[in-house]
């Protein structure tokens, strides 16, 4: 599959820019002034949401390979701008006690459904402005992988802390640590029901094995290496006791009288993780013959066989597998994957390290140019930093995106289930969202409220899509695109910033745009 | 910025069709190139055991002894098996011999990930993880199905069962399909130089077909829209129906409803889904008006739940469970398994001691349903790796 209606002239394109570029820099295609335009796209694209004005210029300032070893290090970048733009979104900031505490539905006080409201805010946000653009990629290809349903259960809350505390710590440290985090994840406990998982004996309950199919089969080792029934039933009774509990706590009145009605409303709706010995089988376990858990365990026993996991050769080669798909091509070169998997191997699971092998890799670099067919957040938050619209909480223009986002199959933080949403272009590539898709893009593009500004005040039709595709299409367009653009600007008897925004939306409604 | 599924899908609420070509309504055999499959996939195994109780048989109440569905609640249908009662809305369309339902039916593999057993399912091959194509895909390019309109997935893009190389067309609203904002028909004209006849690649063909049906779709006026129940689901099928009656040349239409996951709670869990279900069926059984008698629903999910109850009031992934065949000329009124026996549910009787064991293959269901509802000469070639044996049809057309 090619990203491109004329792919072969986009190649031979590619080719002469990438031939024109090598020669001027003496072979080294890395120098900063002369990487070539659709590498740098791509490399936007890829690590990121798309060319911004800031990305743009830094990849420009400091060249390919420093901007991605930038980005391997997110906090090393600046993010204060971005940071500004979600302060008020109040939600975000409280640890899990006082979030239970403050938006638990129905309790007096309570503010019923909005942190979930806010966390998509803050994702679309930190999506577009963000500049540890490879961070926010990152996050939320592994919310897929550790996928929870906030739509309903402990969810609407708990993804709050699933994303924030469970995961974005980990995308580029250990892996075995995020699984750890997540298994202890109030949302995770809930979604797929280890928190009541306990040993059979324990008055009436027993072992539920939702949690221990999908850690094998998707956290981990993936369908494929053949785990049997028994390994399900010895990994779900290994993970006993890891409950999702109750805990009560006095709310006081202003008066300083304890609130009887709020602290037993919060009570009723909280839950926290915690082990409990009397809940977990002791027995001994035998995980897919290689594993062996000793009697008389306790929480080490859980700890043990995550780590077990964590650590797996099938594990390394199948987040090596997701990772390329996601980052380089869904069907991913088998030797790119042997070298991730290595990385993986050799550094007990460090995350940067495997990025780092996956994005300075020749597949990476040089290939795959607009191969995918951007999912509909990828593509709002593309369109958004492309014409540079100012978005912000609370106005209506970004509840607009984000409801449209939805609408378009990819409603944020509620994949219903545990696998996520696809990273599939087929999937996404759908006759019901191309329409949506074409009318975000002009919503956007022409919208006057958004402070966009081209920096294109007129001219010819050829003149104005010829002085925006380095700022909307950097990496070129096809001379077919090319023509058909010019022939719609040429039809739209308006004033100048009129034509101007038009030109844009229709090069942003191109191909060339739609994937990347 | 409050947002539900809800909100996601709206069946146009308008006036009686106002759009029927000459012949629309003309009634058609089943088995004629007019006759339409509906495939509703219940995504997420689905509980056969509480949608059809087996609550003749002692057993049911000793594997499921917190969960199961009261007998005094049950819906009787003929002794021995009865409906959840929140699938009441079946009932009538069951005793008037409408529907029929297999039972113990499944997947012969014997996988317990949803993802691998949807997939074969929706390809309606074992054991593979290679093939893409979907069975209906198949069925259209082999029949010459019309490009696009023959197959529609309604919903979020394409429907597995609908994947391949046969061009079909995926829209999740009639109200909402097409370009909005200034300057429509001029974008529309550039858009489509820009998109058309750009083959090989999954953006174009998605073109193609959005272009294709832009035309006719803005014609197709949903008329059903007040029967349904205010869901998701309800309004796909409100659509669909709107399309088997727009006389298009569909010969396949897929939706999904998922929801049926059930690890605890169960009985909390299910009577709201499988209500939206039923209620559903039923209304688009009332919409299809004519088209009813050549359109057949066939509900499936990718496998049964566990016979025997989980420690959290829920169940584990099972093997064997349920279909339901509504219409489209299907000899109902009778619960279906092979020799017209039940697995049972003893320890002894149980798919690996803890599953409901199938009796009857979902491929024989699919053949029997390409055999002798949509007229498909010879439905091996349609199912590799199977041979159709008629004798093992479930007797859907008696």
């Amino acid at each position: 599959m090619s990203g491109y209606r004329s792919s072969g002239a986009h190649r031979a394109l590619v080719a002469a820019l990438l031939l024109a570029a090598v020669a001027a820099a003496g072979g080294d295609c890395t120098d900063p002034a002369l990487a070539p335009k659709p590498q740098i796209e791509h490399v936007l694209n890829r690590i990121g949401y798309g060319p911004d004005v800031w990305s743009r210029l830094r990849i420009g300032g400091i060249g390919v390979a420093a901007y991605i070893d930038e980005q391997l290090h997110p906090e090393s970048i600046d993010d204060s701008l971005f940071e500004a733009r979600i302060a008020s979104l109040d939600a975000l900031q409280l640890d899990w006690e006082a979030l239970q505490a403050s938006f638990c539905s129905g309790c007096p006080m309570g503010r019923s459904s909005d942190a979930l409201d806010q966390l998509r805010t803050a994702k679309l946000l930190r999506s577009i402005y963000s500049r540890r653009q490879l961070e926010a990629v990152l996050v939320d290809f592994w919310f897929d992988h550790f996928n929870v349903d906030a739509s309903s259960g402990l969810g609407r809350v708990g993804a709050v802390t699933h994303e924030r505390d469970a995961i974005r710590p980990h995308v580029l440290e250990r892996f075995e640590d995020m699984l750890v985090s997540t298994a202890q994840s109030p949302a995770m406990l809930d979604y797929l029901d280890n928190g009541t998982n306990q040993r059979e004996d324990a008055q009436g309950l027993g072992l539920n094995e939702n949690y221990a199919r999908e850690l094998l089969e998707l956290h981990t080792l993936g369908v494929e290496t053949g785990f049997t029934q028994e390994d399900v039933v010895a990994v779900a009774r290994a993970m006993t006791g890891w409950l999702l509990v109750q805990r009560w706590k006095d709310y006081l009145l202003p008066s300083g009288e304890v609130d009887h009605e709020r602290s037993q409303a919060v009570y009723e709706q909280s839950r926290f993780f915690e082990f409990q010995l009397t809940a977990h089988d002791r027995g001994e376990k035998h995980v897919l013959r290689e594993l062996e858990i000793p009697r008389s365990g306790g929480m080490d026993d859980g700890l043990a066989l995550l780590s077990f996991l964590a650590n797996h050769p099938r594990t390394a080669e199948r987040v090596s597998t997701l990772l390329i798909r996601r980052f380089v091509s869904e069907d991913p070169p088998p030797q790119l994957v042997a070298e991730a998997r290595d990385t993986f191997l050799a550094t007990g699971g460090d995350l940067r390290e495997v990025m780092r092998t996956i994005l300075t890799s020749p597949d990476f670099l040089q290939e795959h140019y607009r191969e995918k067919v951007k999912r509909p957040l990828v593509l709002a938050a593309s369109l958004v930093r492309a014409t540079g619209a100012d978005l912000r909480v609370g106005r209506v223009e970004l509840e607009s995106v984000d409801r449209q986002i939805a609408d378009m199959g990819e409603p944020l933080y509620m994949a219903p289930e545990p696998i996520g949403f696809p990273e599939d272009s087929v999937h996404w590539a759908s006759s019901a969202t191309l329409f949506k898709r074409f009318n975000l893009i002009h919503a956007i593009a022409r919208n006057p409220w958004l402070g966009i500004n081209y920096g294109v005040v007129g001219g010819s039709a050829g003149e104005i899509v010829e002085a925006l595709i380095p700022r909307l299409v950097p990496g070129g367009i096809s001379p077919e695109t090319r023509i058909a653009v010019s022939e719609y600007v040429e039809q739209v008897k308006r004033a100048d910033p009129v034509r101007v925004s038009e030109a844009a939306a229709m090069l942003l409604s191109t191909s060339e745009f739609l994937t990347h | 910025m409050s947002l539900t599924r809800r909100d996601l899908m709206k069946c146009g609420a308008v006036s009686l069709a106002s759009f029927l070509v000459p012949g629309a309504v003309r009634m058609a055999k089943a088995g004629s190139p007019d006759s339409v499959v509906v495939s509703i996939f219940l995504r997420g195994a689905a509980d056969g055991l509480s949608l059809v109780v087996p609550h003749g048989d002692p057993a049911y109440y000793k594997v499921r002894p917190s969960i199961h569905v009261p007998a005094g609640d049950v819906i009787d249908l003929d002794g021995f098996y009865g409906l959840h009662p929140a699938l009441a809305p079946l009932q009538s369309h069951f005793e008037a011999g409408r529907l029929a339902v297999i039972h113990a039916v499944g997947s012969p593999d014997a996988t317990r990930s949803h993802f691998d057993a949807q997939h074969f399912m929706d390809t309606a091959q074992l054991s593979s993880r290679f093939e893409t194509r979907g069975w209906l895909n198949r069925f259209l390019g082999a029949q010459r199905a019309p490009d696009h309109f023959g197959g529609i997935s309604v919903g979020s893009g394409t429907s597995p069962s609908l994947r391949g190389a046969h061009p079909t067309l995926d829209f999740s609203s009639l109200a909402d399909f097409g370009l909005g904002g200034a300057f429509a028909p001029a974008r529309m004209a550039a858009l489509e130089s820009l998109y058309i006849g750009g083959p090989d690649f999954a953006l174009g063909a998605a073109a193609d077909g959005a272009f294709a049906a832009l035309d006719v779709l803005a014609r197709v006026e949903p008329s059903g829209a007040g029967l349904y129940p205010d869901t998701d689901f309800g309004a796909a099928l409100c659509n669909a129906a709107a399309l088997i009656k727009a006389d298009l040349g569909v010969r396949a239409i897929c939706v999904d409803l998922g929801g049926w996951d059930h690890h605890s709670e169960a009985p909390r869990q299910i009577g709201p889904v499988a209500s939206d279900l039923a209620s559903s069926l039923a209304a688009f059984h009332t919409d299809l008006e004519g088209a009813a008698a050549r359109t057949l629903t066939l509900a499936m999910t990718e496998f049964g739940r566990a016979a025997l109850e989980n420690g959290s009031g829920g169940t584990e992934h099972g093997h064997g469970s349920v279909m339901f065949a509504l219409g489209g000329g299907v000899s109902g009124g009778r619960v279906l398994t092979a020799g017209g026996a039940w697995p049972g549910l003893e320890p002894e009787n149980l798919h690996e001691g803890r599953d409901l064991a199938i009796t009857t293959d979902f491929r024989d269901v699919f053949a029997e349903i390409l055999d002798r509802h949509l007229g498909v000469a010879n439905p091996s070639e349609l199912l590799p790796g199977f041979a159709v044996d008629r004798s093992f049809y479930p007797g859907l057309f008696a």
